[in-house]
């Protein structure tokens, strides 16, 4: 948890730090509501209110960017008490259930327009780290995997201030299947806000 | 622009304040961390019909300390399994008889960590009838190992075939498991509390239990 941290501050300060100076480059900070599809779905349920993604791009012209994303969405579902079978064997108690999926994905964005508000439509690939992990009584089995997966989005810019804008989005994130946990999926509407430094 | 990487730092540790702070929490209550894990030989319940148990009346434990057991709970520990097996249709035997009962029951509590299965109990006494001294359980290759390691509060029931007796290598008597229960949770200090948890998690065992109820 600690390097996670560090890590992050890093790499936050490293983007910061060049956004600063170089035209062109940009950061986004968005707060993220996620809501599970598929096998993401069916082990959690519930809509995720835990989540954020941080972004940093390039624009290699008025309306092409290239952009490395990183976000951390927590899924989380508590089950009532239930009674699991397996042949002969059976356990019951409560489960407390939760996925961890920080995806890193490298991609692209056109957006539309050149000034005040700018529809865009962006494309991601790249690693996801999960963490699934179901808790039962004292006890608990967790599944760490790297997916390797894709994330189109639709999106706006609107900016409000040289160099400051509010960024929206609607991001599909899909994972395909990674050792014992197969495909996960969600939907995300991100808001935040984005810095620039120019363009 | 100073402002604004102001402004960036701060949205960005109020965001990781938020999602730390919002962590899920899991386990509020002791009770939540209740869990009732049993398994049975199909193969002895297919070929046999239990008619007659006798149940050890002695909770035993699984400690070095003997001394400093609690024995609040043994009665209602050993009346709620008793009022169990009675309610599945199985009947006290007759001590007084030299026929073995069908099945022997008895319960042991562990609250000491990583203990896990302990395959034979060394502080059962000695019952006359069956005229085996120093016997305990084995357990069947096909049994599967499904309990390894507890580390809070650990009652197991076990159910044994005293008809079907097996020589260790040791040359002691030990009687093959047909049915087995392990409720384990965190122990909490408040007695009603963990009676209440004791009664429900011996309910429980009996009832997920499909072949108790065919």
């Amino acid at each position: 948890m600690k390097k996670f941290k560090i890590l992050i501050i890093s790499v936050f300060a490293l983007i910061t730090g060049v956004s600063a100076y170089g035209q062109g480059f940009y950061t986004n900070l968005g707060y993220d509501v996620s809501f599970p599809l598929g096998n993401t779905k069916d082990f959690v349920s519930p809509v995720s209110f835990r989540g954020f993604t941080f972004s940093g791009g390039y624009f290699i012209n008025d309306n092409l960017a290239v952009e490395l994303r990183w976000s951390w969405h927590v899924f989380y579902d508590a089950i009532p008490f239930d009674v699991y079978e397996e042949g002969t064997r059976a356990i019951s108690g409560k489960q407390y259930r939760s996925i961890n999926a920080f995806p890193v994905t490298f991609g692209g964005k056109y957006v539309f327009g050149d000034s005040g508000f700018r529809p865009y439509l962006g494309f991601g690939v790249g690693p996801y780290k999960t963490r699934k992990r179901t808790e039962m009584g004292i006890y608990y089995v967790e599944h760490r995997n790297w997916h390797f997966g894709l994330t189109p989005e639709a999106g706006f810019i609107y900016n409000f201030a040289s160099g400051v804008g509010i960024m929206g989005n609607v991001r599909y994130d899909y994972m395909m299947k990674a050792g014992d946990v197969g495909s996960q999926g969600n939907i995300s509407l991100s808001l935040g806000f984005i810095f620039s430094g120019g363009y | 622009m100073k402002k604004v990487k102001f402004l960036f730092y701060g949205i960005f540790l109020l965001i990781a304040v938020i999602m730390v702070s919002c962590y899920p929490g899991g386990a509020e209550y002791y009770s939540d961390t209740d869990i009732v894990v049993t398994d049975y030989d199909s193969a002895f319940f297919a070929t046999h019909t239990v008619q007659t148990y006798y149940l050890i009346d002695t909770v035993a434990y699984l400690t070095e300390d003997q001394e400093d057991v609690d024995h609040t709970y043994d009665e209602l520990i050993l009346s709620t399994i008793r009022n169990n097996l009675n309610a599945i249709g199985y009947q006290p035997a007759d001590t007084s008889s030299s026929t073995p009962p069908d099945v022997l029951v008895t319960a042991s509590v562990t609250t000491s960590t990583s203990v896990g299965w302990v395959p034979s109990y060394p502080y059962y006494p000695y019952y006359p009838w069956w005229g085996y001294p120093g016997w305990g359980w084995y357990y069947p290759p096909y049994y599967g190992g499904y309990y390894y390691s507890f580390s809070t509060g650990t009652l197991f029931i076990t159910m044994g075939d005293p008809n079907d007796p097996q020589e260790d290598d040791e040359g002691n008597i030990q009687f093959p498991v047909v049915w087995s229960s392990a409720f384990n949770g965190m122990l909490s200090s408040s007695t009603q509390d963990m009676k209440s948890r004791i009664e429900r998690s011996i309910n429980q065992a009996f009832a997920q239990t499909k072949v108790f109820h065919k």
